[in-house]
Order: C-alpha cells, then sequence, then structure tokens
C-alpha cells in the first residue's frame, strides 16, 4: 500500500488551508491547476508533480535572478465546475501572474474564461494543447505539452504509410471530442492517401468491456490500429484486439503512462508515437531527470513526469527574461516571443511567437518494445513536421 | 459468432454484479448504490495480497476472497446495522455516501494509476481459442464460469438451505420472520456479506481481463438496469435483465452506433420502469405513490 499518497492528500490540504499566498517582491506567484485526483489523475497527477519538484529545486538553488517561485497547487479533480473555483482562487485571492494547466480538456474553458479577462497568462503544461494556441493563436494561451490530438495523429498516420502503405487501418477512439477529433482526422488523412478504412470505433466513457469494439475492428478487416485517448482508453482497447487473436500493429498517442506500460507488456506490435524522449535511452537529459527525482526522495516515476518536467524547465526560462517587471503582462510579453531549450528530452526547441504559441515545428519519435534485445527501442528517430 | 460470445462474456459480468445488488435488496430492500465500489475494492485487496502477503495468485486470490467476506461483514456491522429501523431513503443514502468514502480512499491508498493485475500477479491473460471464429480471454471465460457456479450456488443456498429460507422469510415479511425467531442482523449480515463475495469476484475477475483503476466502479452502475430490468428481488431476473442489456449494448455497438451503447440500457430501464415498476420478475408490492 503506498502511504506516500495520503501524505500527498495532506499536503495538498496544507497548500489549500494556508489561504491565499501574497506576492512578495522577491517572488513570483504561479497557480496550478492539475488532476491530482479523479478519474484522470493517472495520466495528470504524476507531471503536475514533475512540475512542482521542478521548481522545488529551482527554488533551493536560489530561485530565478534571485526571485523565487511560489507554486499555489489546488486539484480540480479534471472537473470544470472545480477548475472554475481554482481559477477564482487563484485570480482574486491568491494574485497569481500565471497559471498552469495539468488538466483534462473539461477544465480548460472555465480557467480560459477567468484567465484572459484578468489579463493571465495560462501555460498547457502535460494538458493537452488547446486549439487556441495553435495559430492563429489566442494572446494568454500557452502549450509545453508533448502530446496533440491531431498531430499525433498526423505523425501516427505517417509512419504507418512508411512501415505498410497497404494496411488498412481501424480507429479506436474515446466518446470525447479531442480524441474523436484525432482519430476522425487520422482517418480523413488516410482516405486521402488510398488507403483503406475499417472504421472509427469510439467507446463511451466508461465502457465496461472493449471486446466487442475490437471485434467490429477486426471484422471490418483491420491490420493495423491507430489510437488517440487517455491511455487507459488506448490500451485497454489493444487488448481487446490481442484477446480475439488479433496480430496486427498498433500505434498509440505517448502519453505520462507509455513507457511504464510498454515495458510491462513487451508486446513488439505496439508502437508509441509521441514528441517526448523516454528514460530508457539513457541520454544526458534524462539522466538529469532521473537523479533529480532519486535525490528528491520523492516516490514518482521519472517515465511518467516528462511533460511536467519540460513545463518547470519553460517556466525556468520564461521567468529568466522577465526583467524587474514580473506582472502577468510583462510575463505574456516573454511568453509570446520566445525559444525554448528543451534539453534533449524533445527534438527541438519550442518556439512561440505572437501568431503561435504551440511551436513552429514539432518532431517525433516512434517507439517500441523489441523481442531482439528484451528491451525498449526508437523504432523511428526524429521527425519534424511543420505546424500550419 | 464472435459476436455471440461477447454477448455471454458482457451478460455474466453484468449478471455476476447485478446479483450483489439483488441480494441485499431482496432481504433488506436496500439498494446498496456502494456495490460499484465494494466490487473493485475486491480488485484492489488481491493487489494488496499479492504485494504484501504472498505472490502465489491461486493463494492471493484464496485470500483475497476471505478478505472480501471480511468487508461485506464489516459494512453491515459497522455501518448499516446502525440503519435497522430507519428510513430505507436514510440507508440508501449510507449507501451512496460509503461508496464515496471508499472510492476517495482507494485513490488514496493505490493511487490514481493504473494497474497491470494480471501483470502484477504473472497471470497469463492469454487468448483461448474456442472455435475458428470464436475467441476469448482466460479472465473472460473464468468470468463466465464463474458466473454459472455463483448463480447455482446461490439459487441452490437461497431454496435448498435452511439459511436460505431464512433470508426469503425476511426478506418477504421481516416481522414476522423476527416473531419466527428469525436473527435479522444475521441475515443481512449474510446477504451483505455474500453480495460484497460475488461483487469482489466480479472485481478481481475484471481487473485481470483489462486492468484495475477506480473508474472501472462505473460498471456498478451498468449492471444497475440489467438488476432493476429483471427485478430487484428476482435473481434469474437479474440473469436475463443482464442478458437483455447486454445483447443491446453489443448489438448496438455492432450494428447501429456505438455511442448508443451507453444510453440505451438506460432508456430500457426507463421504459420498463413505466411500464412494470417492479421489473420483469421482481416481486409487485405496495409502492408509495407521488
Amino acid at each position: 500500500m503506498k502511504i506516500r499518497h495520503l501524505a500527498k492528500a495532506f499536503t495538498l490540504a496544507a497548500t489549500v488551508a494556508a489561504g491565499p499566498v501574497l506576492a512578495a517582491d522577491d517572488e513570483v506567484v504561479i497557480g496550478l491547476s492539475a488532476a491530482l485526483s479523479g478519474g484522470a489523475a493517472g495520466t495528470y497527477a504524476a507531471p503536475a508533480e514533475g512540475l512542482k519538484l521542478y521548481i522545488d529545486r529551482l527554488n533551493e538553488a536560489g530561485g530565478i535572478n534571485g526571485k523565487t517561485v511560489s507554486l499555489v497547487i489546488y486539484d480540480d479533480q479534471g472537473d470544470a465546475s472545480r477548475a472554475a473555483s481554482n481559477g477564482k482562487r487563484f485570480l482574486t485571492q491568491d494574485d497569481v501572474q500565471l497559471i498552469i494547466s495539468v488538466s483534462t480538456s473539461a477544465t480548460f474553458a472555465p480557467l480560459i474564461s477567468q484567465a484572459t479577462r484578468q489579463g493571465v497568462p495560462i501555460l498547457f503544461a502535460g494538458s493537452v494543447c488547446p486549439a487556441e494556441t495553435m495559430p492563429p493563436a489566442e494572446p494568454l494561451l500557452y502549450c509545453s505539452t508533448g502530446f496533440s490530438s491531431v498531430h499525433d495523429s498526423i505523425a501516427m498516420v505517417d509512419y504507418l504509410r512508411e512501415l505498410d502503405g497497404d494496411a488498412t487501418v481501424g480507429f479506436a477512439a474515446m466518446g470525447i471530442p479531442i480524441s474523436r477529433a484525432g482519430m476522425e482526422e487520422a482517418e480523413r488523412i488516410v482516405l486521402g492517401a488510398d488507403m483503406k478504412s475499417a472504421g472509427v470505433e469510439i467507446a463511451p466513457p466508461g465502457t465496461a468491456d472493449y471486446t466487442p469494439f475490437a471485434t467490429k475492428l477486426i471484422q471490418n478487416g483491420a491490420e493495423a490500429v491507430l489510437a488517440w485517448s487517455p491511455w487507459s482508453v488506448q490500451i485497454r482497447f489493444f487488448d481487446a484486439l490481442r484477446k480475439q487473436g488479433w496480430e496486427g500493429n498498433a500505434f498509440v498517442g505517448h502519453l505520462a503512462e507509455a513507457e511504464l506500460e510498454m515495458m510491462e507488456i513487451k508486446d513488439p506490435g505496439l508502437y508509441t508515437v509521441g514528441s517526448n524522449a523516454m528514460i530508457f535511452e539513457d541520454s544526458k537529459a534524462t539522466q538529469d531527470l532521473v537523479a533529480a527525482v532519486t535525490e528528491s526522495g520523492v516516490d514518482l516515476h521519472p517515465e511518467a513526469i516528462v511533460d511536467g518536467w519540460l513545463g518547470g524547465i519553460v517556466i525556468e526560462e520564461v521567468l529568466g527574461k522577465l526583467g524587474d517587471d514580473t506582472s502577468a503582462e510583462a510575463i505574456n510579453a516573454v511568453m509570446s516571443d520566445i525559444e525554448i531549450d528543451t534539453r534533449g528530452l524533445r527534438g527541438g526547441s519550442i518556439k512561440w511567437t505572437e501568431n503561435n504559441h504551440f511551436r513552429e515545428t514539432i518532431y517525433y519519435r516512434v517507439y517500441r518494445w523489441s523481442d531482439e534485445t528484451g528491451a525498449m527501442e526508437i523504432a523511428r528517430d526524429w521527425k519534424a513536421y511543420e505546424v500550419e | 459468432m464472435q459476436i455471440v460470445a461477447n454477448i455471454i462474456v458482457l451478460t455474466s459480468l453484468y449478471a455476476l454484479v447485478a446479483s450483489g445488488y439483488v441480494l441485499v435488496y431482496k432481504v433488506s430492500r436496500v439498494l446498496n448504490l456502494a456495490h460499484g465500489e465494494l466490487m473493485i475494492l475486491g480488485a484492489y485487496l488481491l493487489v494488496a495480497t499479492s504485494a504484501g502477503i504472498t505472490s502465489d495468485p491461486l493463494i492471493a486470490i484464496a485470500l483475497t476472497a476471505v478478505f472480501s467476506i471480511i468487508v461485506g461483514l464489516s459494512v453491515y456491522l459497522l455501518l448499516m446495522r446502525e440503519m435497522t429501523g430507519q428510513p430505507v431513503l436514510a440507508a440508501v443514502l449510507t449507501t451512496v455516501a460509503l461508496g464515496i468514502l471508499l472510492r476517495g480512499a482507494m485513490v488514496l491508498i493505490w493511487g490514481p494509476q493504473q494497474l497491470n493485475v494480471a501483470s502484477m500477479l504473472s497471470f497469463e491473460n492469454a487468448s483461448v481459442v474456442l472455435t475458428d471464429s470464436i475467441r476469448v480471454s482466460t479472465a473472460s471465460l473464468w468470468l463466465v464460469i464463474c458466473t454459472v457456479v455463483v448463480y447455482l450456488g446461490l439459487l441452490a443456498f437461497l431454496h435448498m438451505s435452511r439459511w436460505g429460507m431464512r433470508m426469503r422469510a425476511s426478506g418477504q415479511n421481516p416481522l414476522l420472520a423476527a416473531q419466527r425467531g428469525i436473527n435479522l442482523h444475521t441475515v443481512y449480515a449474510l446477504a451483505w456479506t455474500l453480495s460484497t463475495f460475488s461483487g469482489s469476484i466480479a472485481g478481481v475477475l475484471v481487473a485481470l481481463d483489462s486492468r484495475l483503476d477506480v473508474n472501472m466502479a462505473v460498471i456498478g452502475l451498468k449492471a444497475f438496469p440489467a438488476a432493476l430490468v429483471g427485478g430487484l428481488d428476482s435473481l434469474h431476473g437479474a440473469l436475463i435483465g443482464a442478458g437483455v442489456i447486454a445483447v443491446l449494448e453489443v448489438l448496438l455497438i455492432h450494428y447501429v452506433n456505438p455511442l448508443l451503447s451507453d444510453v440505451v440500457p438506460f432508456l430500457v430501464l426507463i421504459a420498463i420502469l413505466i411500464v412494470r415498476p417492479w421489473g420483469l420478475f421482481g416481486t409487485k408490492e405496495e409502492l408509495n405513490r407521488v
């Protein structure tokens, strides 16, 4: 049993009970609204912890330009009404200069409407990137997250065409807008490339058994399946296909749980397509991340926190470029024209301009398990895709 | 033919979960809305047992069965016993609160991450070839077998054993049963124990088949229409209700629109409640009219 979760809950309760945080001259107050509990916490809690760990280390090292970062954390449980309440507290009690979201897309609307009214920028660092961050971008919304349903789908289809351009492709989605949008876009690309579609299967949230959906894909002749949805749904679709003896390849989005699960499943036919590096590579960047987690003594899986860690890098780079003025307006001005070095955790930098708050070029890698080496491997190295 | 196999597996799942609703309602007229949470608590108990006591899957499952019996008994003795004699609504609301409490506690103890229970137990959930066109997973096959065994066992227990007859008598007329010397608390405790036990079996098998997270408690909600359609106090009604819901769900996924599979079972439930509020095989009782 993991008593650490009790400790986390008490820490969170203490944060909430501490009341409003008053910004001192030598600190920047940042609000973090994250799905720390509830149904989506499996995907979002770890990146939020990773971001907190990065900020704690920054503060221990003396802060940025002599300023410390005060991180106010509220749990939104992936729920819109709680996110709305968090947004109100950030803006009216805590007087934050920046809001970070690590949560479900359902929480975006209330946070965005409140923050934009007050002119406070929002960074999506672990949440899926909302369309408003892509060209033409809304002024106050930025995204550093490694996954995006439509762009991931484009990269998945592209890799599938390289691997087997004649395959009949099935698509597995969850009955939420962002997942459906990704898979319907993927099907459009597949049909546009004269490939055959076995249809898009959309499982409602709370599906008890994914087998009937998988049966339909198999009976429609799917030789390869693409899935983009919360990890728990992607992987249950895959399990349901394999349980029926399906031997094709599946291509899924690279989310926080991916690396740990793939090492457990050990199936060479399961590919993840994403823009974050994996920890098994043992590069300088991943070594630093693992060392930081080990030093902290916090019970975290480094594999699951990459997006949160990158969010911390973004905060460090943005605040590093600030002068004495640490207002929300000044932070937004820096964010709207910056290039952030992702230090080897991505294929390239994150570049934001006035018109593009997602990135100008997104790099994708494909990973899978290798039976030959008995370890994870890079199936295809970084490939750049221009964001239009 | 694979569709038929899918229907049988889904029927088994809903029937096994629905049996827990029926047992408690049949005896005490309490609708246990924490049954989904108690179901997945069984699966989490398996995780705890395999991590902390034994790595042998069979011993871990046997210990989990014992622990689930203790949980069911504890729920009655520590919580629901206090509700005896109170309005039914108070008891039902207590189960709602219990469900919320259990859900929160499970996240705090085991975390929000999805757990691969089969991998933790080194259980190979292999695909079993039944015919050329029918394959099911090992865990699904066990689910069907366990459902058959549980239903046969429960029907035999309720109709052929002394305690089973006492349970039925207490459900039909608790006052008369008490006057005849039946200890109602013992009967209610037995019902809660059996209900939690059957729910735990479902939870363990679902977790072995498709991983485990707290959101799986929603399966309890999806099995609810099965119990109501069949009749909340009828065990064979629950089996038939589960079949009706599973057939609808699988056929809608395959031939109409998968998203309807989430809605239509509840439409059927509403239709049944309008036409025959006591369900297809339930007992027509004196209903309080609005």
